[in-house]
């Protein structure tokens, strides 16, 4: 069963239910939790292989000399001109258009006020940022858009500070982005339907 | 990675970030507050022992999960509790303390009580399934790791448990159906 077909055996009042659970206040956790953990591990000394796994799949400086820069660069122009001539041909089959009647405003909200800038980012723009840039609402404390979405399933995510992506902590649904991060993920179904 | 690389400190954040889940979890496993702390704590220092098994690249929270839950699973089976501890503890207390302010949450103070009630009685397996999806956000197949089912299960497990719950918030269904279920073994 997909997260999808799951959720359309679902009625409002399951919906309504779930929503429920999402804001049920915890029981908040003694501060001696942390205290007490933190007084019992004592720095790991690891594993050479283990050691040397986390340094295989770290981050490293590559210096390299002019000579050797060209080849890379040759093929690094090849393959810029064939993304550009397959995204070319991909924006004009994806250029459909949709009545606006079938479109459904939708308001992203993400509260963090201590991000610069905050976009939105899905399946309906390609995930690019760019014109999808969130505006600080001051009385709200919160960054918000309002987007017009065709009906059905969208997935989405917000790129904070045009570095990190981060899925909606107000999302009831969410689906891998085979990445190891989550995405979160929207279905419209019009006014007379649920709307998730 | 920092953690694994053998960095305390970057191990506070973590416990910092996900001290309120397990706590809960142990708290819903036992009905007390002492050793839901208890518990707690040494799921942390067991994950902190256990770190070279863990799988870079996946999310910490559900492999934390885990060894919460088969931690608190086997505290509640060798003290010899009911299957759901809460309903051994006190009415008054347990479930107040976990809905402290009902004004609070936005919630309707009649649908936060029968909320809390359901939960109480539902399955310890379906009620940690829906918790982990709809409260925790974890998906289906993190779900399937945490609760040791196949990502269908999870899928099933999630579903069957949001309907049950709704059925017994409604009041179509008692504590006793809750609790049936053909080919489904609570653990505890």
């Amino acid at each position: 069963m997909k997260d999808s077909k799951l959720l359309d055996e679902l009625d409002e009042r399951d919906l309504q239910v779930a929503r429920h659970i999402r804001s049920m206040p915890d029981l908040a956790p003694p501060p001696e939790l942390l205290t007490s953990v933190m007084g019992s591990v004592a720095p790991k000394k690891l594993r050479l292989w283990h050691r040397i796994l986390l340094w295989a799949r770290s981050p490293k400086n590559i210096t390299v000399t002019p000579l050797r820069l060209i080849p890379a660069a040759s093929a690094l122009v090849v393959l810029l001109v064939l993304g550009l001539i397959w995204t070319s041909a991909k924006m004009d089959q994806r250029a459909m258009p949709v009545s606006e009647s079938k479109l459904l405003a939708v308001a992203f909200n993400l509260k963090t006020s201590d991000a610069r800038s905050v976009s939105v980012i899905g399946t309906f723009n390609d995930w690019k940022p760019e014109g999808y840039e969130m505006k600080w609402d001051e009385d709200r404390q919160v960054w918000t858009i309002t987007l017009w979405l065709a009906q059905g399933r969208h997935e989405y995510a917000f790129l904070v500070d045009h570095g990190k992506v981060i899925s909606d902590p107000g999302a009831l649904f969410f689906q891998d982005d085979g990445f190891g991060n989550q995405n979160s993920v929207l279905i419209l179904r019009g006014q007379n339907g649920q709307n998730v | 990675m920092e953690v694994l690389s053998g960095n305390v400190n970057a191990y506070r954040d973590l416990v910092q970030r996900y001290q309120g889940p397990i706590f809960n979890l142990m708290y819903r496993l036992t009905g007390s507050r002492e050793d839901a702390l208890d518990l707690a704590q040494e799921t942390f220092i067991k994950a902190y022992q256990s770190l070279e098994r863990f799988k870079l690249g996946s999310r910490f929270f559900p492999w934390l999960y885990t060894i919460g839950l088969n931690h608190g699973r086997n505290f509640v089976r060798d003290h010899k509790a009911q299957r759901d501890c809460l309903a051994g503890a006190g009415e008054s207390g347990v479930l107040a303390e976990i809905l402290p302010d009902p004004k609070g949450s936005g919630m309707d103070p009649l649908d936060l009580q029968r909320l809390r009630e359901a939960l109480r009685q539902l399955p310890l397996e379906y009620r940690e399934a829906v918790v982990l999806h709809f409260r925790e956000g974890c998906s289906m197949k993190e779900i399937a790791v945490s609760l040791g089912l196949s990502v269908s299960g999870a899928k099933m497990r999630v579903h069957r448990g949001l309907k049950r719950l709704r059925r017994m918030i409604d009041g179509e269904m008692t504590e006793e159906e809750g609790n049936e279920d053909e080919g489904f073994q609570a653990a505890g």
